[in-house]
């Protein structure tokens, strides 16, 4: 409920239409929206477009930067259009009462998406069409296509990860990208001649999945029995400080990092078909395992405590042993996916342990709908895909930016996320 | 390596370390106060407030450019008006950041204004560094020459050379007074004005406080004017007294005024005070003991321990669990 | 004064208030009396800008009262004290005081306060005191003279009787009389009807989100049905 903004004696611009006795014009909806648009030019004008020059003097004198200011519009220009067609989708789809129809288009779709054999199918066909190459087939995927295919699987069993602390469990955590190079780094360590020399990707999966758990559980211990943005604050500071751990120690390569010895033999196969497959292959396994719990008795206990916590637990919920229980979870898929960037890659640096990583994770998660598996995977995949699309129109350099505005918007027009459920909905605006 | 680490510790320069500690917190406090403010309003942590702060920074210094190229350079008065510039454009920042990305998420579940408040600091920072530049800058020194000398000197090092002394600069003491005076202020307006018992009535009981005739809405966004105005100061008073300006820096000294803002206690003013200066004095002995590449580490281990023996902070009263 | 036109509320897909028509005239006590989830106090949230009108029209000294936000309803005149009296617990009994006068003048601020410590001497002996440690009795006096503060023209009271032991009661009755002799009229919102009734001039019975009766205090005092259904189980 929006309210106006200085004096009351004027009719406001928006509130409760019962209560006035002449209806509002039409554009009046869209006052407050030109004043802020107006408001953000200006408070943005300096940094755009004007620059400062330090003379030797140590003086600084300020100059016109068009070039600067029409390079910025040009790249924000489709960023903008883009904001606004989403805004306005989501504004008809609120105010126009437009979720009738989509319900009618989505509701049969959903048990669809649900069910195991559409990931298979699905599965098939995509490996099919990695493998085409070697069959001749004239469309075969470039290795680009097929690297970036590779990638989004990896980062689909992140956000789908993820999706179990943020989703499930309704925690933010801040820090992924920490327990992604937990991950990444044992995998990493022990390959060195010091400890298992040869160790094949399977073999590490579970000793990564332990890891990753058990530093989960050890960070969480402490902070997790209070509010939940502590948990996102304390993440993200272990973020930042395996970061620096990993610059600092010795074992981790400090700031060169580690090349996996022999990487193309450790590495996850000979040739990129093949990786595609074994990725997609996790990504399902993954899926099916976090489908089982969500549907059992633990997956109903987080979402009793995302509900109402006070609630969970005095219907006999173990609170805090849950809560940790889903964040060490989440952060145990996290070294799995740190494991196979580290594999894929063949080569671990701290820059794995960035915030950048964090937030693109994040973004996935709340692109394609908390707490919805489908969603997910939808939400990495177009997030991976949307720099691609863009790519010639915006500068890579504003992908994180759009990834931010993209989590502003969705927050206050969709804070379900796009397959999300319409309970979920209710839930994050306070109904 | 325990024998150098010792050896490391007897050559200490104690006595300055305070002392730049001590400044350093000062100035991480001002940032501290933003975010416990909010929090304590809204019960919300405000991600952005780091992004304010670096705004803060640039903002200083394109006013101290525009006030040149308009007529000339008056160390004393551009200087002056570029900080009213930076705190009234870092003011419409915090304004503007409440207004689209939290209004609307006020009654939402947590999860919601957490979000949004990570987008949002997410796109100030990335907005700087593609618009400014990925560089970093150094403050004018024209400006900052001028507090580089020294009021006091405590420790007599070398005669001959100047090695080894330790004193006060111009610098520190300005630095101090500013956030003296500041946090004096503030305290006057929380606990002496109309604004105060208002902004503190919100805080308690926000239904209440409309039906008693507060404009909430007003409230809560004059709250952010002020903590996002206390950040630009502190933003300007940091670009001179570290000499550089980078777009990360809002990040970096957000997460460490926030650690402030979380070992005082949020949501409570002295201990944001108190949590800054600790961290500041907390972090300069690391980087002398340790080693500049060891604070964040450090950092993150105090933040733990707070958590784990005193999780509402040192002065913090309100139970940190939902109630 | 206030006039309430067919008023419709609901929350959510719950109708609250089905078309209540209701008239407060200057210088009266109005007693508005239901059982409990009647929607009496939705009737006095909506008037007071809390919760949104579905319908109808809502009238205040001729014009139609702006409800965007309680605070601009209470800029214009009309001021609610809500159930459960909502006393701002870290705040001092003085500073609770004063937050009813925001945006008022500062220098009427004194007058003001003399005249609440007149009706309620309790507070004087605790200005300094934490709101939140004041007894139940003197926290529902602090609501009103808060309320006071704000110099309202028609004063809401929400069960200013709940849960307070029947001494007390009899005080802030009376003292509500006395606030209403000095010009505000007064709508009163009672589980306890006779009370209410005794110091009323007129009344209004909600059942279920509609007005089925209306009369002077005294007949509806002595009316079989109001007997029956408020007086008789409640007492």
């Amino acid at each position: 409920m929006s309210t106006p903004e200085a004096t009351p004696a004027p009719a406001p611009a928006s509130g409760p239409a019962p209560g006035r006795a002449t209806a509002a014009p039409w554009w009046n909806a869209f006052v407050p929206f030109l004043v802020g648009l107006v408001a953000v030019l200006v408070i943005t004008f300096p940094f755009i477009w004007l620059r400062f020059e330090l003379q030797p003097s140590g003086e600084v004198y300020a100059r016109w930067d068009v070039k600067g200011g029409v390079d910025f519009w040009q790249n924000m220009g489709p960023v903008c259009l883009i904001g606004l067609g989403i805004g306005l989708l989501a504004h008809a789809y609120n105010a126009w009462g437009l979720q009738r129809y989509t319900d009618q288009v989505w509701l049969p779709v959903k048990p669809w998406t649900q069910s195991l054999y559409a990931p298979l199918v699905a599965y098939a066909v995509i490996v099919a069409y990695g493998f085409s190459g070697h069959m001749g087939f004239a469309l075969a995927p470039s290795p680009t296509t097929l690297n970036l295919g590779i990638q989004v699987g990896i980062y689909m069993i992140l956000a789908m990860g993820l999706n179990i602390v943020i989703g499930y469990t309704g925690l933010l955590v801040l820090g992924y990208a920490g327990f992604i190079a937990i991950g990444a780094y044992t995998f990493a360590i022990l390959q060195k001649p010091d400890f298992i020399p040869g160790l094949p990707w399977w073999a590490g999966i579970p000793i990564v999945f332990i890891v990753g758990g058990a530093v989960g559980w050890l960070i969480g211990l402490p902070c997790i029995r209070l509010r939940g943005d502590y948990l996102a604050i304390v993440t993200l500071g272990f973020a930042e400080g395996v970061r620096e751990l990993a610059i600092n120690l010795e074992v981790t390569g400090q700031t060169s990092g580690i090349l996996l010895r022999n990487a193309s033999k450790i590495g996850l196969a000979p040739d990129k078909p093949t990786i595609l497959a074994w990725v997609l292959l996790l990504v399902i396994i993954c899926a099916a395992a976090i489908y089982r719990i969500y549907h059992s008795p633990l997956g109903r206990a987080w979402i009793a405590i995302r509900e109402d916590e006070v609630a969970a637990g005095a219907m006999g919920i173990p609170v805090v042993r849950m809560k940790l229980l889903s964040f060490a979870l989440s952060s145990a898929f996290a070294g799995v996916g740190g494991l196979l960037i580290a594999a894929y890659t063949g080569f671990v640096s701290p820059d794995v342990a960035n915030f950048n990583n964090s937030v693109t994770v994040l973004a996935m998660v709340i692109l394609g709908g908390l707490g919805s598996l489908p969603g997910v995977l939808l939400g990495a995949g177009i997030l991976y895909l949307l720099p691609e699309l863009l790519r010639g129109y915006v500068d890579f350099e504003y992908r994180l930016m759009i990834f931010g505005a993209l989590m502003i918007i969705m927050m206050i027009y969709r804070p379900q996320g796009l397959l999300g459920t319409s309970r979920h909905a209710i839930e994050l605006k306070g109904g | 390596m325990l024998e150098s680490f010792i050896k490391s510790l007897a050559g200490v320069p104690w006595l300055e370390l305070l002392i730049t500690g001590t400044v350093k917190g000062s100035m991480y406090a001002l940032i501290a106060l933003g975010y416990t403010m909010v929090y304590g309003i809204l019960q919300m942590i405000n991600f952005a407030n780091g992004e304010i702060f670096m705004i803060g920074m640039f903002a200083t210094v394109f006013g101290i450019a525009l006030l040149s190229s308009l007529w000339g350079s008056f160390a004393a008065i551009n200087l002056i008006l570029g900080v009213v510039f930076a705190v009234i454009l870092a003011s419409a920042y915090g304004y503007g950041s409440e207004r689209i990305a939290y209004r609307r998420l006020r009654n939402a579940h947590i999860l919601a204004p957490l979000t949004s408040a990570i987008g949002l600091s997410i796109v100030l920072q990335q907005f700087i560094s593609n618009v400014v530049g990925n560089q970093p800058f150094t403050f004018p020194n024209y400006y900052s020459d001028p507090f580089a000398w020294r009021v006091v000197t405590l420790v007599q090092g070398n005669p001959a050379t100047g090695a080894g002394d330790v004193g006060i600069s111009m610098l520190q003491v300005c630095i101090l007074t500013t956030a003296c005076l500041l946090m004096t202020a503030l305290f006057y307006m929380i606990h002496c004005t109309r604004v105060g018992i208002a902004m503190r009535a919100v805080s308690q009981d926000r239904l209440m406080a409309s039906l008693v005739g507060i404009p909430v809405n007003h409230v809560i966004a004059f709250t952010f004017i002020v903590g996002s105005s206390l950040a630009a100061v502190a933003g300007t008073l940091f670009s001179m007294y570290t000499t550089t300006l980078t777009w990360s820096a809002g990040t970096a000294s957000g997460l460490k005024a926030f650690t402030a803002a979380i070992i005082g206690g949020i949501g409570n003013i002295p201990g944001a005070v108190l949590g800054g200066l600790l961290i500041g004095i907390i972090e300069d002995f690391t980087i002398a003991i340790l080693g500049a590449q060891w604070r964040n580490v450090i950092l993150f281990a105090i933040l733990m321990l707070t958590l784990i023996l005193r999780p509402r902070g040192l002065l913090g009263e309100r139970v940190a669990d939902k109630v | 004064m206030l006039k309430l036109e067919n008023v419709h509320a609901a929350y959510g897909p719950v109708e609250v208030l089905k078309g209540i028509n209701l008239e407060i005239n200057p210088g009266e006590i109005v007693a508005l009396l239901g059982a409990n989830g009647a929607g009496k106090s939705t009737t006095l949230l909506t008037s007071a800008g809390v919760v949104a009108t579905t319908g109808g029209q809502i009238w205040w000294e001729g014009k139609p009262l702006l409800r965007p936000s309680p605070d601009v309803v209470l800029r214009q005149g009309i001021c609610l004290c809500p159930e459960g009296r909502h006393i701002f617990p870290r705040l001092t009994v003085k500073e609770n005081l004063l937050s009813g006068s925001y945006l008022l003048p500062k220098s009427r601020d004194a007058a003001k306060l003399d005249r609440i410590f007149d009706f309620f001497p309790v507070l004087k002996e605790r200005l300094q005191q934490l709101g939140g440690t004041l007894s139940g009795g003197e926290q529902q006096m602090l609501a009103i003279g808060r309320s006071l503060m704000s110099e309202p023209r028609l004063l809401m009271l929400d069960e200013p009787s709940l849960g307070l032991a029947p001494q007390i009661v009899q005080r802030i009755f009376s003292i509500i009389q006395t606030i209403n002799k000095e010009g505000t009229p007064i709508l009163l919102v009672e589980q306890n009807a006779r009370e209410a009734l005794r110091i009323a001039h007129r009344g209004y019975v909600i059942v279920t989100g509609e007005i089925v009766l209306t009369d002077t205090a005294s007949s509806l005092l002595n009316s079989d049905e109001v007997r029956r259904a408020y007086l008789g189980e409640d007492e």
